[in-house]
């Protein structure tokens, strides 16, 4: 070092200074310090209200990054939002402007979907929302996630909060602490990085659809033809197979319904190819869905047993849109199996939501499984 | 707990350093390593109760028989014999039922593998074979071990021995990943009259690796890591990737591998180091490897050295023994005092992975590989190319030689199924169909690469195959304890000291920043899973 320094000309009192080790350990250790400092700042201002209950941050009036939805719950039930979206990924593509054009009388509507949204997540985030006073009305996208564990890639169950929302460890970054300086100077949850990043929820609206995918089409003509014969041929289930739907999605509904809180419930809106890519997904269907047709008759069952469980109660909507062909049958619509794709697509059927079309009751159930089966029987993508 | 946790970082790992010297000053060294073995317990506490009993019972079952096999009872040698029989039994037992029992059961009886489905203790192959090397050795009846267990006569004593045996294995820097410290390692730092005492240069050394480590898992690994498990992930669900999509996911996980893990390692020594403590090296620029023996020379070093100790040196002594006794020569002669124990040396390091059947076609795929290379090395022809070619020249060939088995071997080690390896390696090869999937939404979901992934490659290739490795870096000050010597593959030019001085603070400084702003993401290491 003293040697370069001296060849490119600098003094020997810098050469000194910079080879001297004097300052190296001081350096690190006051820098070490800093960050414990502000670890205890992030965690006591605690942005997202995850351990005290304080005044509420402010929401910001643009969609959050995907990552960060999930821990935004206290924050949500707090700042004034009266329309709440629940669900997993198939609702993540539902925006606020969407939501206020389609239910007129909304302000602050929040889309607090996220992908593989998981029963357990559902149960611990069902008691922070129901603490909400401003809502009055929750579409909850009934997902498979929220009633059946969702498988990781690695096949452990994924949990999106053990990461972070429960995780009583102040969340540390250099985006904290911006987000911990600027939420105490402004009161706003906001970074300026967040806003003009398109959000994660805005892909489903510019994704390519499945069918200009040659691989992907040939895969889903490849598994609809080959579980044609039987897809819809499964035992019937009975409703003690989805102890979460029971334990935590139907009480919640009941408690908000009670209050007066109008709930659109939808039974998230798969491409009817979805049943038969789900039986031969390893991953799902032999952890989850063994047996032949047993996929298509679970999902049946799901909606049966909700309907079945909120059958009379006031202030509860549920709609069911799978036998529309027009939506479910033209893959166009879809990114994947399961997905829906297009500003279009999720803003007609939010508006169809709105309107009150697709309702369906336990009394009337019969007939629309019948329609659904037929739809998929005949389905050919 | 993970070293990337800031709960770690910023309250554990302070507050056990500071309790660690003060209460070392005040009540010697077992009481400051009783500061070890209670920070330990914190940092093993998020495993949960469970995994924490197991590691106790594991933890005392062992120490009571090294101790009896290194102490003062007198015991005669077939007891002896079945005393460690019963030790290296129930630690290996213990392991297997974890790590296999649940394949085997779901192979055998699928309708049985939901009963069984339990998680492997973290840290439990790497805590057995830290045990079962103790106890070999306290069978040995090695010095390091007799000493270190002595004064066990009365309760306060075996207490005492207890804490310091307890330290030695549950070491947080060591205890989920390695690496696999040998008693003769530790024992004798922690009895010198210095342990306990802070050092500058500990501070400085033990900072250094921990932040460079750090460095590697947290920007390197884990941002390779965004670009890679999808193009795995897609192939294991029947995707066809491209020719490049598929090439640079081999490549950029030959190096997440050797990031995330040597990283770890670094982390490791550098807490160590912190404390006092030299560990063993585990990495020395392997991706530099010259060849396959060459790179077992350089990868996993600790864990290589436990194999050879229990599997492929007893093996070879028995298979030689054997084909003296039959009169065996020539190559008959070599498969049974190399060749085997080679092939089932390698089917164990397989199998301590997982009992999967990528993970044994890696083993097999690496024996074979070192057996022949072992025999070419052997041969008249490579005696005298080696004559007539320069030693710069050898190293360049090895390396290019090595680069690419090695690269799909790692690929095979990624994929969780044949099916999936072959979905990348066939494309990477130019085999089989010649597709671009930009398409396809199935795929590119995954791809959404703001950096061109060739340039993070080519950077990292940089730091790869020109840059001292940190333990070059700090040689000076000699940063870990060494487990084979190898020749330095550095460029001459390259070969600079680091000094502890303001210009190293200030690139550490950087370094810690970046960390920052990369920390309490979900990045568990890779070797956790084993």
């Amino acid at each position: 070092m003293k040697r370069l320094y001296k060849r490119i000309g600098a003094s020997s009192i810098i050469a000194r200074f910079l080879g001297s080790g004097a300052a190296f350990l001081p350096m690190l250790s006051a820098l070490w310090a800093a960050f414990i400092l502000l670890y205890v700042f992030v965690g006591l201002v605690d942005p997202y209200r995850l351990r005290f209950a304080r005044a509420p941050a402010r929401l910001a009036d643009h969609l959050y990054p995907v990552g960060i939805v999930p821990r935004l719950a206290s924050v949500v039930s707090a700042d004034g939002v009266d329309l709440l979206v629940l669900g997993a990924s198939t609702a993540m593509g539902y925006t606020p402007v969407m939501l206020r054009e389609a239910f007129g009388d909304v302000q602050k509507p929040f889309n607090f979907t996220f992908a593989c949204a998981s029963a357990t997540d559902f149960g611990l985030l069902a008691p922070i929302f129901m603490r909400s006073t401003s809502l009055k009305r929750v579409l909850l996208n009934l997902d498979i996630t929220l009633v059946r564990p969702c498988e990781a890639e690695d096949g452990t169950v994924a949990r999106y909060y053990s990461a972070g929302l429960f995780n009583m460890e102040p969340e540390f970054n250099l985006e904290s602490i911006n987000l911990s300086l600027r939420s105490l100077w402004s009161g706003a949850l906001d970074l300026p990085g967040w806003r003009p990043r398109i959000p994660d929820q805005m892909e489903y609206h510019t994704r390519k659809s499945i069918q200009t995918s040659k691989p992907g089409m040939d895969n889903i003509r490849k598994v609809v033809g080959f579980n044609r014969s039987w897809i819809t041929t499964g035992d019937r289930v009975e409703c003690d197979a989805f102890p979460s739907l029971r334990d935590e999605v139907v009480p919640f509904v009941r408690t908000m319904a009670s209050r007066g809180v109008e709930v659109d419930i939808v039974f998230a809106p798969y491409s009817l190819a979805f049943y038969s890519e789900l039986s031969v997904n390893k991953a799902n269907a032999i952890k989850q869905f063994p047996g032949r047709g047993a996929v298509f008759a679970n999902f049946m069952a799901i909606r049966r047993c909700t309907l079945e469980m909120i059958d009379g109660l006031a202030h509860v909507r549920a709609h069911e849109f799978s036998a529309d062909t027009a939506l479910t049958g033209d893959l166009s619509n879809y990114v994947d199996v399961a997905h829906m794709r297009g500003y279009e697509t999720y803003n007609n059927l939010i508006q169809r939501i709105a309107r009150g079309d697709g309702i369906v009751t336990a009394a009337d159930w019969s007939a629309t499984e019948a329609r659904i089966k037929q739809a998929v029987d005949e389905f050919t993508p | 707990m993970l070293f990337v946790d800031p709960f770690f970082l910023l309250v554990l790992l302070p507050a056990a350093l500071i309790l660690f010297y003060l209460v070392g000053r005040r009540g010697g060294p077992t009481a400051a390593l009783g500061v070890i073995v209670a920070a330990s317990a914190i940092f093993y506490a998020p495993y949960g109760a469970r995994n924490a009993i197991i590691l106790a019972v594991s933890l005392v079952l062992n120490f009571v028989i090294g101790a009896t096999l290194a102490g003062p009872l007198k015991l005669s040698p077939s007891h002896r014999q079945w005393l460690l029989g019963i030790g290296l039994a129930a630690d290996f037992a213990n392991l297997a039922s974890f790590k296999y029992l649940d394949q085997v059961a779901r192979l055998a009886i699928p309708s049985w593998a939901p009963v069984l489905g339990y998680a492997i203790p973290a840290g439990i192959s790497f805590y057995t074979f830290h045990q079962a090397v103790f106890l070999y050795h306290a069978y040995m009846r090695q010095p390091d071990v007799v000493n270190f267990i002595a004064n066990t006569e009365n309760l306060v004593g075996k207490l005492k021995t207890l804490v310091r045996y307890t330290a030695f294995v549950a070491f947080f820097p060591q205890l989920i990943i390695g690496p696999i410290v040998y008693m003769s390692e530790f024992a004798p730092q922690v009895a010198a009259p210095g342990f306990a005492r802070p050092r500058w240069v500990n501070f400085q050394v033990g900072a250094a690796l921990a932040i460079v480590g750090l460095f590697k898992k947290l920007l390197i690994a884990d941002n390779l890591a965004g670009f890679v498990d999808p193009i795995f992930q897609v192939a294991e669900r029947g995707a066809i990737i491209d020719p490049a999509h598929a090439r640079l996911a081999v490549i950029a996980y030959f190096f997440q591998l050797y990031f995330d893990f040597s990283g770890y390692s670094d982390v490791s020594l550098g807490i160590a180091r912190l404390f006092g403590l030299r560990l063993p090296m585990n990495f020395d620029s392997p991706l530099r490897a010259t060849g396959i023996i060459d790179f077992y020379r350089r990868w996993h070093m600790t864990l290589t050295r436990v194999i050879v100790l229990f599997v492929f040196t007893p093996l070879s002594l028995w298979g030689t023994r054997a084909a003296v006794e039959r009169g065996l020569t020539g190559w008959r002669r070599r498969a049974l005092s190399a060749w085997l124990p080679l092939l089932i040396n390698f089917q164990v390091i397989a199998l301590w992975h997982s009992a999967k059947i990528t993970f044994m076609l890696f083993g097999m795929i690496h024996g074979v590989w070192y057996l022949i290379e072992t025999e070419i090395r052997a041969g008249r022809r490579f005696k005298t190319f080696r004559s007539r070619t320069s030693e710069r020249f050898r190293t360049l060939a090895g390396m290019a030689v090595t680069v690419l088995p090695l690269m799909l071997t790692f690929a095979l080690f990624r994929s969780d199924s044949l099916h999936g390896f072959l979905a990348v390696a066939s494309p990477f090869l130019g085999l089989g169909q010649s597709l671009s999937n930009s398409a396809d939404p199935n795929l590119t979901a995954g791809f959404i690469v703001k950096t061109p992934i060739w340039l993070r490659l080519a950077v990292v290739a940089l730091f790869v195959y020109i840059m001292p490795n940190i333990y070059e870096l700090l040689a000076s000050y000699r940063p870990c304890i060494r487990t084979f010597s190898n020749e330095p593959t550095t460029p001459k030019l390259l070969r600079f000291a680091w000094r502890p001085n303001l210009g190293l603070a200030l690139a550490l400084s950087a370094l810690m920043g970046f960390i920052v702003a990369y920390l309490n993401l979900p990045a568990p290491f890779l070797y956790a899973g084993f």
